[in-house]
């Protein structure tokens, strides 16, 4: 019963986010991608109201944090007026790439339920973060500021756990086996925003079976990675939500913004969130022609970088004020050295082979190969290779051996690289011109 | 009038051989560690790459149902190793959600002076200290609690 309390918590989110997907409707062309990315704004809103309670001083109780997170979508929804144009029906074609894309789906939700994926990070600290501020109703500041708690990363993001405590807080105690169900939740949801997205630039069938190629290649990456319990999950939703809308959404201030909730979560997610955020908000705003002029596409940038910033901005200053900063100082990591230049070059050629010879490499480039590199794949695999230089960059800083660090995390960074990748992949757009024949 | 029948497209083919590759994968690292079953797994790492972290869940969760709630509680290592053993003090800092835990490296080794818990988990192994008495046995390990 605890389990299902907890997750039927997270059914709030679509509530929470509901309104917002309005912004996205011009680039996601489906009920489950736009679902999906109101359950995203959803858990950004909570995040924040989750920090902004604790941050008033104000105690936790399911009902508090209810109030708390809809009242920004109540607002809307009295400001707001019509409504979204109506997603088209599912054409007959699409059915086997779905049916496939499901079954991708289902299989990762059954790896991870009977605990074949989890991540030792989940019992280490991600779960025990939720755990523990839904018992102080809070996010614990005294708690992460004991000193024999720094290695519990105190200063990481809140987003996953206030999604857990959330739930938590609903279900009466923290049910280490529901959680884990975060994972094929999420997974689901970033299969539903790249179809949403893709269909609306590709045509039925195309972008049905890219969207089983995308739920198989990034499956198997979750899997080979051990990502349940961890941020991975949220992650990648988040990133997968922000691609979707940039590689293949509309160009329009209100698509920005909605890239820029998605953005929000993926600094309040996870400390690379950040460098994901730059990445992508500066090369597609400066390779994207349709942005028009260069003052036009820094009014993008801005408009992509806003929220972000104020999300992030609010946590740093939480830890500040708790003195809990510690990923967020410069200079933390230690300086740069090429000591161990070697050490993480072979490090990062032996994880990223995902056990497998490389395959979801391999693979992405023969479907990259297959479909045709378009335009649109540049800035997306330009992503890519930013982010991967930097987790290259970031194993350099100190001089004690990464060789433990890498093996620890790199299949897991290397997953958005992937991500990019697999959208560059995809990006080929294939939908007659209306009007044409 | 018949449907002409449907060929797969140039970049088709290539695709889908390369989901069932991914697939096939994922079948793969899906059974890699153990069989297909539908029971419900003992922990959440039984069947996985962090599967080594089985017989200490079940520990903790034994030794967590077996003391008070509100209690300080401490993981040690056995003695003669070293009680500063990080990754096993925050992952059962998770296990013990009503009780308070101690890191063994503030009271035990070199650094005797520190907060000294109530009760002592000793996984496999004994933990041999005068300020404490073992009160009970698990497979897994020993409960000592401190000595009043």
């Amino acid at each position: 019963m605890t389990g299902f309390a907890f997750l039927a918590a997270w059914l709030a989110l679509p509530v929470f986010g509901f309104p917002f997907s309005r912004l996205a409707a011009g680039s996601i062309d489906s009920r489950a991608g736009r679902f999906a990315f109101a359950f995203g704004s959803g858990a950004v809103v909570l995040a924040l109201a989750m920090l902004a309670l604790t941050a008033a001083g104000t105690p936790w109780t399911p009902f508090r944090v209810f109030l708390a997170a809809a009242l920004p979508a109540a607002l809307l929804a009295v400001a707001g007026r019509g409504r979204a144009r109506a997603p088209a029906r599912i054409d007959s074609g699409a059915i086997a790439g779905i049916a496939a894309a499901a079954a991708a789906v289902l299989l990762l939700g059954y790896a991870v339920a009977t605990a074949r994926a989890t991540s030792a990070d989940y019992v280490y600290f991600w779960g025990t973060k939720g755990q523990e501020f839904a018992a102080a109703r809070a996010i614990d500041a005294a708690f992460l500021a004991e000193i024999d708690h720094t290695p519990l990363h105190p200063d990481y993001p809140p987003l996953l756990p206030a999604f857990y405590a959330f739930g938590a807080l609903a279900a009466g105690r923290f049910p280490w086996g529901a959680a884990l169900l975060s994972a094929p939740v999420f997974f689901a949801l970033m299969v539903a925003a790249f179809w949403g997205s893709a269909r609306r630039k590709l045509d039925e069938s195309s972008a049905a079976l890219r969207c089983a190629f995308f739920a198989a290649l990034l499956g198997f990456g979750w899997l080979a990675s051990d990502v349940a319990g961890n941020a991975e999950p949220p992650l990648l939703f988040f990133e997968a939500l922000v691609l979707g809308i940039l590689v293949f959404g509309e160009r329009s201030p209100g698509a920005d913004f909605a890239a820029s909730i998605a953005l929000a979560g993926c600094v309040l997610t996870k400390f690379e969130g950040v460098f994901f955020a730059l990445a992508a908000a500066g090369v597609f705003c400066a390779l994207d022609p349709a942005r028009g002029r260069l003052s036009s596409r820094m009014v993008s940038a801005l408009r992509l970088l806003s929220l972000p910033a104020l999300a992030l901005g609010g946590w740093i200053a939480f830890c500040a004020r708790h003195g809990i900063l510690y990923n967020y100082k410069p200079g933390t990591a230690g300086p740069v050295t090429l000591v161990n230049f070697s050490k993480v070059a072979a490090g990062l050629a032996r994880n990223t082979s995902y056990g497998l010879g490389y395959l979801p490499w391999i693979a992405v480039f023969v479907a990259g190969a297959a479909i045709g590199v378009r335009r649109e794949a540049l800035a997306p695999a330009l992503v890519a290779v930013a982010i991967a230089f930097v987790n290259f960059g970031y194993y350099l800083h100190g001089a004690a051996d990464p060789t433990l660090w890498i093996g620890w995390s790199a299949r897991r960074i290397f997953l958005t690289p992937l991500l990019c990748l697999a959208f560059a992949a995809c990006a080929g757009a294939n939908k007659a011109a209306p009007g044409s024949s | 009038m018949n449907r002409p029948p449907r060929t797969l497209s140039r970049p088709e083919l290539p695709l889908w051989l390369a989901f069932a590759a991914c697939f096939a994968a994922m079948l793969f690292q899906t059974f890699r560690f153990a069989p297909a079953t539908f029971q419900r797994s003992r922990t959440v790492v039984s069947n996985g790459d962090a599967k080594f972290y089985e017989p200490l869940l079940i520990f903790l969760s034994e030794v967590s149902a077996a003391i008070p709630p509100g209690s300080t509680v401490s993981l040690v290592a056995p003695s003669g190793q070293d009680p500063r053993n990080w990754q096993d003090y925050i992952l059962a800092i998770g296990q013990f959600p009503r009780q308070r835990v101690v890191f063994a490296g503030r009271f035990v080794g070199t650094a005797p002076g520190g907060e000294v818990p109530r009760f002592a988990a000793c996984y496999r192994g004994q933990f041999l200290d005068d300020r404490f008495r073992r009160v009970r046995q698990f497979p897994e390990g020993n409960l000592y609690e401190a000595a009043r």
